[in-house]
């Protein structure tokens, strides 16, 4: 099996490796990064916009393109989060918590460094999978029924609940703001509006693009104008700072695993977005350090693990697209069109009817990757050296892209207005010092939680004794359950303690 | 590919403009600038392929580019209505399916549109049939003994759907009120985790597209028990029809078709609907569409029209005798 695997993957690389085919994939991830850096403009509107350069080309070199400019597009959503508080695509939003501290800090090209290396890890392993494991993959992910789902996402709004820094309290009340925000829409099961005022574009919710960009990017620009001169202390970022140092790659490997493994767990299971997976791998790091209160402060780890588990869920997206011909999302969806157009029909036909393909994307991924690193290591530089820009050059150009690339995502002009209300407000939770990402974390949870359990309820009939008996769910529950109880003990413990000063006070987890 | 679109194109402009002498000289004038169609989903689903292919191949034809422009949201709603008060020149026209024009009239209390006043029909470009396909929870080997099943244990054989009051939904309510059984429906929002649910056996069946879910039957994931189309398929030949078991009349097919803001002049209808129809016949398209188990049509505006009127009465009634209504 692993042998034949081997084999076909050999003649994988001799495909994608024609000379032809290497440069649509090299054309592909450049595109992709470059889209990736813009706000809001993601892999998306970029393959619908290239889409009919495809008609005239050969399938293998279309496919390998349209793939290139999708996980390409990854490698820039980081940027802006760590540089400039901007998360380009929501997913890379929790890397801001860590990231741009470490920006202020100076240390912002590590930051990137580390991003680059855990993409390039995160991404290969998650190759690896495709190869070997996928079945595997693919079983694990059907053993996840409603009620799995339900409790794995409740898990993740106890864990996350508190993922901020300071006080408990308002990481919570934000989550709740998360959570009232995320049910705004159309309600699943009746197919009621609710909280949409009668404004259509509100049917399917807030827009997470503009929610993202309005309550971290907008609103630190709102806060910094007249303030600041330079993004960080100014000009004080080295080449040879980027490089990380053997001392910070130790400390984020561990990270980097686990962002990874959870990455790939959640890439097989289509619906689950890349944004959940990244706030609950950060979660899980969180949960896990030894000194939580580092997180929020340019904590390494907090930049590591998200940004692997991003890598790693993309890639192991394709699994459940070309094996099952179920797609992840809407651009996977995208990528099986044009499939189709070329007609080629995705799924378990595909390995065997059209090998050269489904082979020559599996090592024009790898290839894909490695052109990425070279793409983007020498950026890095110069990616920090646009921090030399003076801000009042800086935040209004970012406005701009901010602007037309919330545009794009649904020719909405409605969207873009969102992102201004979602800036003034983040602005405002900011001043009262409410910690932003809890709303996020709640929002993208709360629906999951919400759907999954009333679907779980319909299907046994109102018995909640289901998220018990069903064991995976049962263990995320009785987690969820524990860490609760460690948090009441905890928080009735420190009241029996005399209170300490304010300001000395230990950052409660 | 091109020959045959180009020798395909005097016989099709010339029986339009026929039909249209009054409006010659303003039909030969048109196209002078890019087209838009205005698909009301974002990339990537089969209304959004089919429009591409279609939208390339007219404006190939029409030597003046089709730009589709996406305008998701609300199911539909807010590019259907965009597209409804566009100019009525011919420069503007919508990707119309049956959730769109037919069932969300009858479903939904507010919609911003009118599916026939607002609206001028220019082709019925295809048809896609559903299967009815079960996953491994279910041992049922016929429909027959899956709607016995049902019969026996209301409300327990569940079907997954893509969104309440959406084509998926109504097929399910009107097959349990055609077999007189409850099934339970369980929504999601889109068919992608649906289709996920019934292959992992959390969920029994689905009313699923073969584009969507033919891989799946390949692989055994999924199995196929009846389809809705009016024969069997050249693709899927062991799949019985839902008359070959007794189902007359269970006519629940996805449609894709044309319509242009009303009041778009005849002449310019009749020059979309003969660049259209030439573009979803040709070899290139229509043999894609039907493997996939989707059948090209390519109908005239009048038949079109008279088939959205069938289709807005099926669906209102079906809505209507099964109380769905959505506020």
């Amino acid at each position: 099996m692993i042998g034949h695997s081997l084999a076909d993957l050999s003649h994988g690389f001799a495909v994608a490796l024609l000379p032809a085919n290497l440069l649509w994939c090299f054309i592909g991830v450049l595109v992709g990064n470059l889209i990736g850096v813009l706000p809001g403009m993601g892999a998306l509107s970029a393959i619908s916009m290239l889409l009919p350069l495809t008609y005239t080309m050969a399938p293998v070199p279309a496919v390998l393109m349209l793939a290139g400019i999708f996980y390409g597009s990854q490698y820039g959503g980081a940027i802006g989060a760590i540089l400039l508080n901007l998360p380009c695509h929501p997913p890379h939003a929790v890397t801001c918590i860590d990231g741009y501290p470490m920006t202020l800090q100076g240390r912002g090209g590590t930051a990137l460094g580390i991003t680059m290396l855990a993409s390039f890890f995160a991404a290969s392993f998650g190759i690896i999978v495709m190869i070997f494991a996928s079945p595997l993959l693919v079983r694990i992910a059907f053993a996840f029924g409603p009620a799995e789902i339900f409790s794995i996402m409740l898990l993740g709004l106890v864990a996350g609940g508190t993922m901020s820094r300071g006080s408990p309290v308002k990481g919570v009340a934000m989550t709740v703001v998360g959570l009232v925000l995320g049910t705004v829409g159309t309600d699943v099961n009746t197919g009621t509006e609710r909280f949409t005022f009668g404004l259509l574009p509100l049917a399917d919710g807030v827009a997470l693009v503009a929610l993202a960009l309005g309550l971290f990017g907008v609103a630190d620009f709102l806060r910094n104008i007249n303030r600041i001169r330079f993004v960080g202390s100014g000009a004080k970022v080295r080449l040879r700072d980027m490089r990380p140092s053997g001392a910070e790659l130790r400390q984020a490997f561990l990270p980097m695993l686990r962002g990874t493994l959870v990455g790939t767990l959640f890439g097989a299971m289509p619906g689950t977005g890349p944004t959940i997976t990244t706030f609950l791998a950060y979660a899980l790091e969180r949960k896990l350090a030894r000194h939580p209160e580092r997180f929020g402060q340019g904590a390494l780890e907090g930049v590591a693990s998200p940004e692997a588990a991003s890598h790693a869920k993309i890639q192991v997206d394709f699994i459940p697209t070309m094996t099952l011909g179920i797609p992840g999302d809407a651009t996977m969806a995208l990528i099986l069109g044009a499939l189709l157009i070329q007609g080629i029909e995705p799924g378990p036909t595909l390995i065997t009817q059209h090998a050269d393909l489904f082979w020559g994307l599996i090592a024009s991924f790898w290839i894909g990757n490695v052109l990425l690193i070279l793409l983007n290591v020498p950026l890095i530089g110069l990616w920090v050296w646009l921090l030399r820009v003076p801000y009042r050059f800086l935040y209004p150009a970012a406005l701009l892209f901010i602007a037309v690339g919330v545009y794009s995502v649904n020719n909405s002009l409605f969207e873009v207005g969102e992102v201004l209300v979602f800036g003034v407000a983040g602005a405002i939770f900011a001043a009262l010092d409410f910690p932003i990402a809890p709303i996020l974390l709640g929002f993208v949870l709360g629906p999951m939680v919400e759907a999954n359990f009333r679907r779980a309820l319909l299907l046994s009939h109102g018995d909640l004794m289901v998220f018990l008996r069903h064991p995976i769910s049962a263990v995320f529950v009785g987690i969820a359950a524990a860490l609760i109880a460690i948090q009441l003990g905890l928080a009735l413990r420190r009241a029996g303690a005399p209170r300490p000063a304010r300001n000395t006070a230990p950052a409660a987890d | 590919m091109n020959i045959t679109r180009r020798s395909l194109m005097p016989l099709a402009v010339g029986a339009a403009t026929a039909l249209s002498t009054p409006g010659l000289a303003q039909a030969a004038a048109f196209p002078t600038r890019p087209m838009r169609l205005v698909v009301p989903y974002p990339p990537g689903g089969s209304a959004d392929l089919i429009g591409r292919m279609v939208a390339d191949a007219m404006g190939h034809s029409f030597s003046q580019s089709v730009i589709v422009e996406n305008k998701g949201g609300a199911s539909g709603a807010i590019g259907t209505a965009y597209a409804a008060h566009a100019r009525a020149d011919g420069y503007t026209f919508l990707m119309a399916i049956a959730d769109t024009l037919a069932i969300d009239p009858a479903v939904f209390a507010h919609l911003p549109y009118d599916p026939r006043k607002d609206f001028d029909p220019i082709s019925l470009l295809a048809v896609q049939p559903f299967v009815l396909a079960v996953g491994p929870a279910v041992k049922a080997p016929t429909l027959a003994a899956l709607m016995a099943e049902a019969k026996t244990k209301p409300n327990t054989i569940s079907f997954a759907s893509n969104g309440a009051g959406g084509l998926q939904h109504l097929a399910i309510e009107l097959l349990a009120a055609a077999a007189g059984v409850k099934l339970l429906h369980v929504p999601y929002t889109g068919a992608g985790p649906a289709l996920s649910d019934v292959m992992g056996g959390h969920v029994d069946g689905i009313f699923i597209s073969l584009q969507a879910g033919g891989s799946a039957l390949k692989a055994g994931k999924l199995r196929a028990l009846a389809i809705t189309s009016q024969k069997r398929l050249s693709i899927a030949p062991n799949v019985p029809t839902f008359a070959e078991l007794g189902y007359k009349n269970f006519n629940v097919q996805q449609w894709y078709g044309l319509v242009a803001p009303h009041g778009t002049p005849a002449p310019v209808i009749a020059a979309l609907n003969a660049r259209s129809v030439a573009a979803i016949k040709s070899p290139a398209i229509a043999g894609k569409l039907e493997a996939a188990g989707t059948e090209p049509v390519g109908s005239t505006p009048a038949a079109f029209g008279a088939f959205l009127d069938k289709q807005i009465a099926l669906w209102a009634g079906v809505a209507k005798a099964n109380h769905i209504r959505i506020e």
